[in-house]
């Protein structure tokens, strides 16, 4: 064993051989080889001895760990993390098991016993900021606020690397709290300058509806030696933040030059879409929105910008196209059957715009865009009967939703939203104004 | 600090650095730029021009000239503050209108002013102006010599002659009471509001307004609309509630959170005086409206006038002619209440025309920004589709649009549009925004097949300058055989609009005179047929914005040097036809006569 501290591998290797030849019933040895054929990369060897000295004693933490290391690089994942509880079990504030354990059982998506086991580890090492930012993402995963506030004011001290600065700030960027992760990324950044936290940074901003910070932060960023891929990500980020400085045309330019570079950007496709309603430019935005959904076909949202796109440059056969995807993509989405029904309607299809208006209010029944579209398609059918009592509906309906407007208005200050450009969620009804 | 997971000196192969880094990186890539195939853009499609391909549009036909201050229209404009309104009141303008009060066949203009919020001096209150037309290009203020000046809060006006004396009577709304201006017939006014019976409640904000004969007895009645229930005693300040809010700015409150209005219609007593008869009409049963801009029409074809109001920020309502002296509220049903979403949108100016020429009255309906304008087509007995997108009319979402019109600068028989624009929060400037206080104007160009282009820029800097534009009027205000437009800018001077021709297309304006009708033949439709040109329009009073636009009609003829018909349906019943009738002329007609009545057959003026 103490060759095998003073990293003499092969000579340990040896030794361990030599004891089990005099004595194959060693637990001990059979541990120590194992973890110097781990070392040499002989897992299935070291898989073998570990068992074995399992068998020989089967209360062993050291060979229950060992083995469970060795089961990782076998990628039996199941196996380790059956071997890591066995660990905890005999030694529950084991730091390293600990870790290892929370690692495997995100990888399958069981984030509630990792942040568990992470807890614990934290509480055991509160120092150590890796084991804080680990313990952070998964308390996002599972939308848990209590610690999430303590943890960020930790990793927020000078004494965190500027690297784990950023990964915290991406967990927090990647679960929408733009607003808490800008100041650790803005920390990493002025720690460590460079591209890559940039981007980050440049979007978290744009998260946080900062346009005109991300513009700045951008404008004094050289993407000199990244490959086309992350340049195209800049100049569409670029263009994000100049379309939500109400700059259509320069964004134009910036998006343009982000899809000659990456053509599958599907969020420059979109915004780009955007960029040309805000001009006018309705047919080459429909274009640009429906391009963007043809690149990334199961986001609803793009299908839906592409649909209402479609639709203000009266091209309603795509609409339709676009608005039938985001049916199927959200069968449960009353909007987006009202909106399917109102297309149908407009291209003088009463028969198939019926059916999906009446399944809109069957979801919603307080739709009011639907409960018009059955009053409208009604009238137009000549049954005037169901035309007055979709009619009345609506009546009630605006009088209730009357109260609700006056919210939506006060929270909306700026219909171009940063924010909404990277969500693709941009294009709004055509009457999305009014005092 | 550990940085990696070891245990009895063994490396653990997953470290946390590169398993925290992969979150990182799944969060930057799911939430925004994934990637996918790639694809070639697709060419864009350029909308249709009357150019030829890859020539750009083709030329206008015309040029627009601003001669306002050439021609004498000193007048300023006031409506409260200009770089901040406290209140909706100094927001929404005034009207203006084309009429010809001496009837010596020449527009003159009267411009409506409103007030500010603080008293100003003696004696420098602004007041409306009315502007004679001097047949020269240039007008004089007469004002005074008229007796019409007046101070207040002015808001719309409507010209028609309501006691059918053959001169054309002129009606102001305020907030405030509203005045009855009737003409003496020598060139002066007697205000007679009260004594009529419609000067209104000195508390009520009126807005729009026209003249119609509702129950077609050859007498004038009036409608009225009204916009909000508004007292500065208890107007709330800007930024105090949500409705109070724009872009985050604290601004002027309303209309929302105020308390709706009704319409108003008098019944004409042939005697001069008018009774209320809004309630067994119907009329003033329709509550939860924010009313302006109004217009009449016969929408169904049914010889019975219609009429339309734009609301604001509640559903714009149709009521339609029972033929018995009472109307149906029908706006949601026929399509034209609220926005194809079915959501309401701020409805400030109307304007009605047959611009395919399918024989039916459509309508355009400007609205605020981040909307578009209604382009409602009437699909045949008033029934309507918006059809803006597909018309193309739904470029421009930054402006708040005001008055409006069809009209056909170009004399080629198809109704091109025209409305004028300016944004109701001077605070916008302080913030860089994609909307602004000052907008230009918008014209878009029929193309026919249902089809128009934005010419705006085409058009010069007539248009695209900068203004506050609300009140507009059409109308041939030099007698050239061209429509030339005036706009009263909220807070500035007026724009008058000249519209000189580069074409030769033919036209024709006719003017007519009602005898068992009323006088102004409001109400009357012509149908003009020349070669493959088939036109319809009736003289409206009121329409655009709170604005009152030439009572002639006028057709633009393209080639046609003749006219094959006229058809002239009166409110009375009574039609008169006229074939083989020259073009380039102001032709006049009177009720009931076989032919025109030739009394003045003037050329355009060179």
């Amino acid at each position: 064993m103490q060759l095998l501290r003073a990293g003499e591998v092969h000579q340990a290797l040896q030794q361990f051989d030599v004891v089990l030849k005099s004595n194959p019933h060693s637990a001990y040895a059979l541990i120590g080889r194992g973890v110097c054929e781990n070392q040499l990369q002989q897992y299935a060897a070291a898989a073998l001895d570990f068992k074995a000295a399992l068998h020989l004693d089967p209360a062993s933490v050291s060979a229950h760990y060992n083995y469970a290391l060795t089961l990782i690089r076998l990628h039996q994942e199941d196996a380790a993390i059956a071997q890591l509880r066995m660990v905890l079990n005999a030694q529950p504030e084991a730091l390293q098991p600990l870790y290892n354990l929370a690692v495997l059982l995100e990888a399958k998506g069981a984030y509630a016993e990792a942040a568990e086991r992470l807890r614990v580890a934290h509480r055991v090492a509160p120092e150590d900021p890796g084991i804080a930012v680990h313990f952070l993402a998964d308390l996002l995963h599972l939308d848990t606020h209590a610690e999430v506030a303590s943890l960020i004011a930790e990793l927020s001290a000078e004494s965190t690397p500027s690297a784990l600065q950023r990964d915290a700030g991406a967990a927090l960027l990647g679960a929408g709290r733009a607003a808490e992760a800008n100041p650790l990324l803005m920390a990493a950044y002025n720690r460590e300058p460079n591209f890559e936290t940039a981007l980050l940074l440049a979007r978290s901003l744009l998260a946080a509806d900062q346009a005109q910070a991300a513009l700045t932060l951008l404008s004094n960023s050289t993407p000199a030696g990244a490959g086309n891929e992350e340049v195209a990500q800049f100049h569409t980020l670029i263009g994000i933040a100049m379309a939500a400085t109400h700059d259509p045309r320069g964004a134009t330019a910036q998006l343009q030059t982000a899809l000659s570079l990456d053509p599958r950007l599907a969020i420059a496709q979109n915004v780009l879409g955007f960029c040309q309603t805000q001009q006018g430019q309705y047919v080459q935005a429909a274009e640009a929105y429906q391009e963007a959904s043809e690149l990334e076909p199961r986001r609803a949202v793009y299908a839906r910008d592409a649909a209402l796109a479609s639709s203000r440059a009266s091209d309603t056969a795509q609409a339709i196209r676009f608005a039938q995807r985001v049916t199927t993509l959200t069968p449960e989405d009353a909007a987006a059957h009202a909106l399917l029904g109102k297309l149908y309607a407009s291209a003088n299809q009463p028969r198939q715009a019926l059916p999906e208006l009446q399944r809109a209010v069957a979801i919603d029944p307080d739709l009011d865009a639907a409960v018009y579209q059955l009053a409208r398609v009604y009238q137009a059918t000549g049954d005037h009967a169901q035309a007055v009592a979709w009619s009345e509906k609506l009546a009630a309906l605006k009088q209730k939703h009357a109260a609700e407007f006056a919210q939506q208005k006060k929270n909306s200050a700026d219909p171009v939203h940063a924010a909404a450009l990277l969500g693709g969620g941009a294009l709004p009804a055509d009457d999305a104004g009014g005092p | 600090m550990i940085q990696r997971a070891t245990f009895h000196g063994v490396h653990g192969r997953m470290g946390r650095r590169s398993f925290l880094k992969t979150i990182a990186e799944a969060a930057f890539v799911s939430s925004t730029l994934l990637l996918a195939k790639p694809r070639a853009l697709l060419a864009g499609q350029q909308p249709a021009t009357k150019g030829a391909p890859g020539t750009g549009p083709a030329p206008l036909g015309y040029s627009i000239h601003e001669i306002a201050e050439q021609a004498g229209l000193d007048f300023l404009q006031v409506s409260g503050g200009n770089k901040a309104k406290k209140y909706i009141v100094e927001t929404t303008g005034a009207g203006v209108a084309f009429f010809d009060y001496d009837q010596d066949g020449w527009l003159d203009i009267f411009l409506l002013n409103s007030a500010t919020l603080d008293a100003p001096p003696v004696g420098t209150a602004p007041g409306n102006k009315l502007f004679h037309n001097n047949r020269d290009g240039t007008f004089t203020d007469v004002t005074e010599q008229a007796r019409l000046a007046h101070t207040g809060w002015g808001q719309g006006v409507c010209v028609g002659d309501f006691n059918n004396d053959g001169f054309d009577d002129l009606y102001v709304t305020y907030w405030g009471e509203n005045l009855l201006y009737r003409n003496n017939g020598d060139g002066t006014f007697t205000e007679v509001g009260r004594q009529a019976h419609v000067a209104g409640s000195p508390q009520r904000w009126s807005t729009g307004c026209a003249f119609v004969d509702y129950d077609r007895d050859g007498w004038l009645d009036l409608v009225v609309t009204h916009y909000v229930d508004f007292s500065l005693s208890d107007a709330k300040d800007p930024g105090s509630n949500p409705y109070c809010t724009y872009r985050g700015l604290p601004v002027m409150c309303g209309p929302r959170g105020l308390k709706s209005e009704r319409t108003m219609l008098y019944r004409n007593n042939r005697d001069g005086t008018f009774t209320d008869v809004s309630r067994q009409s119907g009329i003033g049963a329709k509550e939860g409206t924010f009313g302006m801009g109004v217009v009449v029409a016969d929408f169904d074809n049914d010889g019975w006038p219609d009429i339309y109001i734009a609301s604001d920020s509640t559903p714009s309502v149709l009521f339609m002619n029972n033929q018995d002296g009472t109307f149906r509220e029908e706006g949601l049903l026929r399509g034209v209440a609220y926005s194809r979403e079915g959501r309401e949108e701020a409805g400030m100016g109307v304007a009605v025309g047959d611009y395919d020429g399918d024989g039916w009255l459509d309508l355009l309906k400007t609205n605020f920004s981040d909307e578009s304008p209604n382009l409602f087509h009437n699909d045949g007995k008033a029934l309507f589709t918006d059809v803006a997108a597909q018309a193309g009319v739904n470029r421009q979402t930054h402006f708040v649009g005001w008055g409006c019109g069809f009209f056909d600068p170009d004399n080629d028989g198809l109704l091109d549009i025209l409305y004028c624009n300016g944004h109701v929060y001077p605070e916008l400037d302080r913030i860089h925004a994609d909307t602004a206080y000052r907008q230009p104007r918008v014209l878009y160009r029929n193309l026919g097949a249902g089809l128009f282009e934005d010419v705006t820029a085409q058009a010069g800097d007539a248009l695209t300058s900068l203004g506050t534009g609300r009140g507009c009027a059409f109308g041939d205000f030099n007698n050239d055989g061209s429509v030339g437009v005036v706009i009263n800018n909220q807070g500035g001077a007026p724009s008058l609009l000249q519209f000189k021709q580069q074409n030769a297309h033919h036209w024709i304006s006719i003017k007519l005179r009602g005898v068992t009708s009323n006088r102004s033949a409001i109400g009357a439709r012509v149908r003009c047929v020349a070669g493959t040109l088939s036109q319809i329009d009736e003289v409206r009073s009121g329409g655009s914005y709170l604005s009152q636009s030439d009572l002639r009609l006028h057709f633009g003829l393209r080639d046609q040097s003749v006219i094959d018909l006229l058809e002239i349906h009166w409110p009375s019943g009574v039609v008169d036809r006229m074939e083989h009738v020259r073009a380039n002329q102001f032709l006049h007609v009177a009720e009931g006569s076989t032919r025109a009545a030739a009394t003045s057959t003037s050329r355009a003026k060179e």
